[in-house]
């Protein structure tokens, strides 16, 4: 057994003026997953294979942090004070602790998913392994502590739904009763059972019972994580009888799921309700035609009693934009969609009283034309943002909406100039894609 | 928001250590932001690293221009961590949150009609995503500066009584801006999802707003101590 979390090699970086880092591999196109520890040590894993170590880093002296410690041992964390205590700037590459090579665990080992979730998201042990630059070895505790660091990621992130990060919340509480090597995160369990408990009253009982009639077990145990705390936690309530109901009508298919196999497709199919069947728009139907009582250059611009500017032209520009300049400078001053108004399009625009029409310009444009060229750092947070929602999807076991997003990342990773993890999202993208069909 | 709040001198120098570089010198915020997007991987970093420097000094300027003044013990020490903090939250595609009592913030005590120009300027140079969030921006701006505007747009939806001011323009500019599923039809209720959705549009919107005026007045201290300065050479 490893004496550290991380036992591989690892570079230390203390340069004056910086936080001390421990730098493992390179987050991949999905970005990182964070952590700190209340003593301030910051813990960072690839929030892809969150059992790859991105990077450790803190502030201050190191020799007081148990996590620190915990992470990469006793014999390397002596190593580095004796290395900061130099006073060099350059990097150090710290010793390798003492382990036996393990076997990374899979997700369907570690989580407990599903096979199909192995199929579409197990691509990425593949990727990891083909790549030169995320060659490092892992650990089960590394994947255990990553797995709980990422789940914190979740709960912690307020872009998503308070019911996805309440699960979050769940999980990690179902992690840290459950898993010895995450004890050391046990400081965080009154912080998560009071964010559990501030996100409960914002999930509504409709929220829940929709979760719980999920498509299939895939949501099972988030759904076990939820009764589990809710039992485990006087203070945290929400309603749970939906959730029982779906746990036992779980429980019921899998003992005859192998006598109603046979008739799944039928049942499947016959589930589609009449109102969702596609039907083909007809010819005339798909084609946009313009009103012949509206000539297509026809162009209207009025002030409605409510002060507003009101530009109507015809269905031709459908589409597109109106936007209003001030005359001197070009000013843009306010812009609008068009949008159907009986046989015409018309966009609404709020301009300050204080300017006279005389004054302006109003311009029929297309949509592309308002919208500037992205700043690097933006499609950076883009692409990663579309990472993280291709590795959502795929541990929700959707394949065809992981390869979707992994494409996505992948263009915005090339436009970022980021050649290494646009491959890696391609390859993401094409190998989801095969395991799917 | 606070145009002409004074900073406390210590949360004055950290944001000049941020604000220092420029024609095209690299200030030491500049390579500390560089030094830590080397480290995440970014490779062409020279770019980046000057725009998060941008960001953490409209972000770090409006938090302390706030009432009260805020002293910083160590000015520059600070600002790092307000770097390494904000490229954290790159790490995980997310952008750091402006302080979340915007909206009680007090109506705007600008100067003049320049400065009204200058926003809506940086509106829209802003604006480099998808255009609804310019134009929500651009209208929410307009009725904050001419509140007389709304007088006579009952018709539009409004929220609830009991909303703030700000939540009622930003219904009136989503609206206009053309994002008209976040309202539920005449008479009908919004359900919780519906309501959450519009909550972070109306965030988006404010932010926007006050991430422009806070850039505008920014720049606009930077040029007033720079005046200063020669002054004093001379």
């Amino acid at each position: 057994m490893p004496n550290s979390v991380y036992p591989q090699r690892l570079s230390l970086h203390a340069e004056e003026d910086s936080p001390i880092a421990f730098m493992g591999t390179l987050s991949g196109p999905a970005g990182s997953s964070l952590i700190e520890y209340p003593d301030g040590t910051i813990l960072e894993v690839d929030h892809l294979q969150p059992a790859q170590l991105v990077q450790i880093s803190l502030t201050g002296s190191i020799a007081g942090s148990e996590l620190l410690l915990h992470l990469i041992g006793e014999q390397r964390m002596a190593e580095a004070i004796d290395w900061i205590e130099l006073g060099s700037q350059a990097p150090k590459m710290l010793s390798a602790d003492e382990f036996f090579y393990e076997t990374p665990p899979d997700d369907q080992d570690l989580y407990g998913q599903k096979a199909e979730y192995a199929r579409a998201f197990g691509s990425a042990g593949s990727i990891q392994r083909r790549s030169g630059s995320r060659k490092g070895s892992t650990s089960r505790a590394a994947a255990e502590v990553g797995n709980l660091v990422r789940t914190a990621d979740f709960l912690g992130d307020t872009r998503l739904e308070p019911l996805e990060r309440l699960l979050a919340g769940a999980e990690f509480l179902v992690q840290l009763d459950t898993r010895t090597s995450v004890q050391i995160f046990r400081p965080f369990q009154t912080q998560v059972v009071s964010a559990i408990a501030d996100l409960a009253p914002q999930v509504s009982r409709e929220e829940l019972t929709e979760l719980s009639e999920g498509p299939d077990q895939i949501l099972e145990s988030a759904i076990g994580n939820l009764l589990s705390v809710s039992n485990h936690y006087a203070e945290l309530k929400f309603p749970v009888d939906p959730l029982l109901r779906k746990l036992e009508d779980l429980q019921r298919s899998q003992r005859t799921a192998l006598r109603s196999r046979q008739d799944d497709s039928l049942v499947h199919y016959s589930r589609i309700p009449p109102a969702l069947s596609v039907r083909e728009p007809s010819r005339s139907a798909r084609k946009k035609a313009v009103p012949r009582d509206v000539p297509e250059d026809y162009r209207k611009v009025e002030q409605l009693p409510s002060g507003l500017f009101r530009v109507s032209v015809s269905s031709a520009f459908s589409g597109q934009w109106v936007r209003a300049l001030r005359k001197e400078g070009f000013l843009l001053l306010a812009s609008a969609p068009l949008l159907p108004n009986g046989l015409l399009l018309s966009a609404d625009l709020l301009i300050p009283p204080d300017l006279h029409e005389n004054s302006l310009i109003f311009e029929v444009v297309k949509k592309s034309v308002l919208t500037g060229q992205p700043r690097q750092l933006d499609l950076i947070r883009e692409a990663i943002t579309a990472g993280r929602n291709a590795t959502s999807a795929a541990r929700l076991g959707n394949a065809d909406s992981a390869a979707k997003h992994w494409e996505e990342c992948g263009d915005l990773w090339q436009q970022a100039g980021d050649s290494r993890r646009a491959t890696l999202a391609f390859q993401l993208a094409q190998s989801t894609f095969y395991n799917q069909s | 928001m606070g145009e002409g709040t004074a900073l406390s001198s210590s949360g004055q120098a950290a944001i000049d250590w941020l604000s220092e570089g420029g024609s095209g010198n690299t200030s030491a915020a500049e390579r500390y932001a560089l030094g830590l997007l080397k480290k995440a991987g970014i490779t062409a970093a020279q770019e980046p690293a000057q725009d998060v420097v941008q960001e953490v000094a409209i972000r770090l300027w409006m938090y302390l221009a706030k009432p009260p003044p805020k002293e910083l013990d160590t000015p520059v020490a600070y600002a790092r961590t307000a770097l390494h903090n904000h490229i954290s939250k790159i790490k995980r595609g997310q952008t750091t949150e402006l302080p979340e009592d915007l909206e009680q913030v007090a109506p705007p005590r600008e100067k003049g009609k320049n400065f009204e120009l200058l926003v809506r300027s940086e509106l829209e140079s802003l604006g480099r995503e998808d255009p609804w969030l310019t134009s929500a921006a651009l209208s929410y701006y307009t009725l904050l500066m001419h509140p007389e505007c709304a007088e006579n747009l009952s018709e539009l939806p409004s929220p609830a009584a009991g909303s703030t001011e700000a939540q009622a323009r930003c219904w009136t500019a989503l609206w206009i801006s053309g994002q008209r599923e976040l309202f539920p039809p005449r008479g009908a209720g919004s359900d919780n999802a519906l309501r959450r959705k519009r909550a972070r549009y109306i965030t988006q919107v404010i932010q926007r707003v006050e991430e422009a005026r806070a850039a505008v007045a920014l720049s606009q201290q930077a040029k007033t101590l720079q005046t200063q300065k020669g002054a004093a050479h001379a």
